[in-house]
């Protein structure tokens, strides 16, 4: 660089190895700093230092938190405080080459330049102060070629500076962008990492406090991949459908592995109904675990879609443990459904039985009248035989008569020879043969009509299971009477017929109350209450059933000795149905 | 179901009791006397003319005060009577009787399993009654009027 000595302000104008240094220091500032303020400062600064100018300006422009760009400017030098009154530079013709990065534009009088005094404001410098005539002004560009500012200086002195000022200043000028770029880039970067990170703690608070909700709700999460038939679950998930962890399962195995029998059905058309009408799924159905324990699991989920595509790739959803309100909801229904019936049989009772008896009387005299013809008597018989039913039923239905006595010693062999009698006509007429083998002396110590009450629904159900007489063999049912010692004396009776068997979708219901597979003759009662005088007197009942060929059914019941001091006589135990 | 045949009017027509032999039974000292209480007139009749052909001498009253009265008048043996009924209830009217006729065996007849805790009430005032339920067909009622 020829250092110019002619023309320069003695003091002002360093020297050439000083200007290299400053401007590597310079340079060395800026490429450290991040501070946008500091930045424009020092170029000013070192700028001004190197041209020898009586004051510089920066205008910059900046980025403000909301992303909209504005204009700041700097100003340095001994008149810089003159020029801080100044407005901003209005995008006049000569700023344009500037600020609209067209080139660097010095002059040695810039009151000569056609382009000036055309618009203020440096014509229209505060008053008394000299107007600017050596004037340089260098846009500061980014790499990618944006405008970032410019730096302008002035003298008021004609011919200040010279070409190597152009090129010192511009050598500031590109450090300068240099540092701001990478300021603005940190800046963004900060930015975006915070909004990242904002985002991410959003993410995190979300999914926190959906854990928590599905923690409380005790919900798992599952998703279903279409094609493929795979299953993502949860940790509650794998808990509540039994899956190991991480090991991948299909819907479809996991169903015939878990989903009791009857409820697969309702499982998979919920599915498809839902998969076919894109709405939402839910499902309510029975697991088995491989402990054999047996829970209610509620899925609901949603299908989703391919990117950009209208095709259902799978669902997700959540699933959940519904079990305990499954139990209340039975009970209470079977609560309910009891109290009414017992109010509805207390409120019949009387009205039906009256009756009954009425009629059972009338055909009874009309039948035993000598002068009434024979073949109107055998009618009045078969009529008396059909009423005879009509009060069995409404005595198991309505009125669970009860004895009035105290427990005493029944003797069985009494007990249920006469109960075989009672049903022995309804037998005959059924082609069905009755054994009966039983050890002698068959005592236990109870009420005598619930004891009564227990075998004779047992002997009316086995009537029952012969559907229609076989023409092959006579129907059997063979009643079995054995005493036990052991842990608690007692006897076992044994019931069993030959009869078609109880079909295994029903077996865990056939104790419940009107649960009952006799359209029109059945009550659903009879086996409820047996077990309820059974429980109560102690004892136990099970029974064994088969529906193949041989079919059958036995029950047994054991009684204990004697039955249990409590209870009695305030019995508000079983049967729970009071009329 | 013939319902002609079972309704009341068509019965009473053909089987009220023959004065005569009535007259003849209530000679006869080794015929029990007894007494059939129920407020529904055509069970009581009923259940009296089915005693009368099978060796009793029944008599019927359609309510607690009329059973005192009959009891005081005709001193049944037994007394059959229904729980149930408007005004006086057959405990209370039992009771009532048990009390000037100590030997009478009383048997109530109700169509209604509550009655337990009506006896239990009796009980607890020292009365121990039967109880028979209703529907009970007639040969039932008879085997068991007929054993002490
Ligand atoms: N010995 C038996 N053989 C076949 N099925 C039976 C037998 N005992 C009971 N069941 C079944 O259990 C059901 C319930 O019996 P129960 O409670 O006595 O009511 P009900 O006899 O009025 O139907 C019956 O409807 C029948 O399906
Ligand atoms: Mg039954």
């Amino acid at each position: 660089m020829e250092p110019t000595s002619q023309g320069v302000p003695g003091p002002a104008a360093p020297q050439n190895e000083e200007r290299l240094r400053l401007l590597i220091e310079t340079g060395l500032l800026l490429a450290s700093e991040r501070s946008l303020d500091v930045i424009v400062q020092a170029a000013l600064d070192a700028g001004l230092y190197l041209c020898g100018a009586r004051f510089g300006a920066f205008f910059y422009n900046n980025i403000g938190v909301d992303g909209e760009p504005y204009r700041l400017y700097k100003f340095s030098g001994p008149d810089a405080d003159a020029c801080a009154a100044l407005p901003m530079p209005r995008p006049t013709e000569l700023f344009n080459v500037t600020f609209l990065g067209q080139g660097i534009v010095r002059s040695d009088d810039i009151t000569l330049d056609p382009r000036y005094g055309q618009n203020p404001p440096f014509a229209g410098m505060p008053p008394g102060h000299a107007p600017v005539r050596s004037y340089l002004a260098v846009p500061v560009r980014s790499r990618g070629g944006d405008v970032l500012g410019g730096l302008l200086y002035g003298h008021p002195d004609a011919g200040v500076f010279a070409p190597a000022s152009e090129d010192l200043v511009a050598t500031i000028a590109s450090q300068a962008a240099v540092a701001i770029d990478n300021v603005r880039l940190s800046e963004r970067l900060t930015r975006e990492i915070s909004l990242v990170d904002a985002a991410r703690s959003l993410q995190r608070q979300t999914s926190n406090r959906l854990r928590q909700a599905l923690d409380a709700a005790q919900l798992g999460t599952w998703s279903w991949d279409r094609a493929t038939d795979l299953l993502d679950l949860d940790e509650r998930a794998d808990q509540l459908l039994h899956t190991t962890p991480h090991v991948p399962i299909t819907r479809t195995e996991l169903r015939r592995r878990i989903v009791i029998a009857e409820d697969k059905g309702k499982a998979t058309e919920s599915l498809w109904r839902s998969l076919a009408a894109g709405g939402i799924y839910s499902g309510e159905y029975r697991v088995d675990a491989p402990n054999g324990l047996r829970t209610w699991v509620s899925a609901s989920g949603i299908t989703t879609f391919a990117p950009e595509s209208s095709e259902v790739a799978g669902m997700i959803g959540t699933i959940q443990d519904i079990t305990a309100r499954k139990t209340q909801e039975a009970a209470l229904c079977q609560s309910e459904k009891l109290a009414a019936t017992g109010r509805l049989a207390a409120s019949i009772a009387h009205e039906i039985n009256n009756p009954l008896e009425a009629v059972t009387n009338l055909i009874y005299l009309a039948r035993t009248d000598p002068e009434v013809p024979t073949p109107i008597q055998l009618l009045l018989e078969a009529a008396d035989s059909e009423l005879a039913r009509v009060a069995q039923i409404a005595q198991q239905t309505l009125g669970f008569f009860r004895d009035t006595t105290r427990p005493v010693e029944i003797d069985l062999n009494k007990l249920l020879h006469s109960v075989v009698d009672l049903f022995a006509r309804k037998m005959i007429s059924r082609k069905i043969v009755c054994t009966l083998d039983l050890e002698p002396g068959l005592c236990i110590h109870g009420l005598q009509g619930e004891i009564r009450q227990v075998f004779s629904n047992l002997v009316v159900n086995a009537i029952d299971a012969f559907s229609s007489a076989s023409v092959s063999k006579p129907d059997r049912i063979h009643i079995r009477g054995r005493h036990l010692r052991g842990r608690r004396d007692g006897v076992s009776i044994l019931i069993s017929d030959e009869g078609a068997g109880i079909a295994s979708q029903v077996r865990e219901r056939i104790f419940s109350p009107f649960f009952t597979t006799k359209q029109s003759t059945g009550t659903g009662l009879g086996l409820w209450v047996t077990r309820g005088f059974v429980e109560k007197h102690g004892g136990s009942i099970r029974f064994r059933t088969r529906t193949g060929d041989p079919s059958g059914t036995i029950f047994r019941v054991f009684l204990p000795g004697k039955m249990p001091a409590i209870g009695y006589p305030a019995d508000n135990a079983s049967p729970r149905l009071r009329v | 179901m013939q319902t002609t045949l079972l309704s009341s009017d068509s019965l009473k027509g053909s089987y009220d009791p023959v004065p005569d032999a009535n007259s003849a039974a209530k000679l006869d000292a080794h015929l029990p006397r007894i007494l059939v209480v129920d407020d529904e007139a055509l069970i009581a009749d009923t259940i009296v003319q089915i005693l009368n052909r099978s060796g009793f001498i029944a008599e019927a009253a359609y309510g607690g005060k009329e059973a005192i009265e009959a009891a005081r008048r005709i001193i049944p043996e037994i007394i059959l009577s229904d729980v149930l009924m408007p005004h006086l209830d057959g405990v209370e009217a039992a009771i009532a009787i048990q009390k000037f006729l100590p030997d009478t065996r009383i048997v109530l007849f109700s169509g209604q399993a509550a009655t337990v805790e009506i006896l239990a009430r009796a009980r607890g005032r020292g009365y121990h009654f039967e109880l028979l339920a209703k529907p009970l067909h007639p040969t039932q009622l008879l085997k068991h009027l007929r054993q002490s």
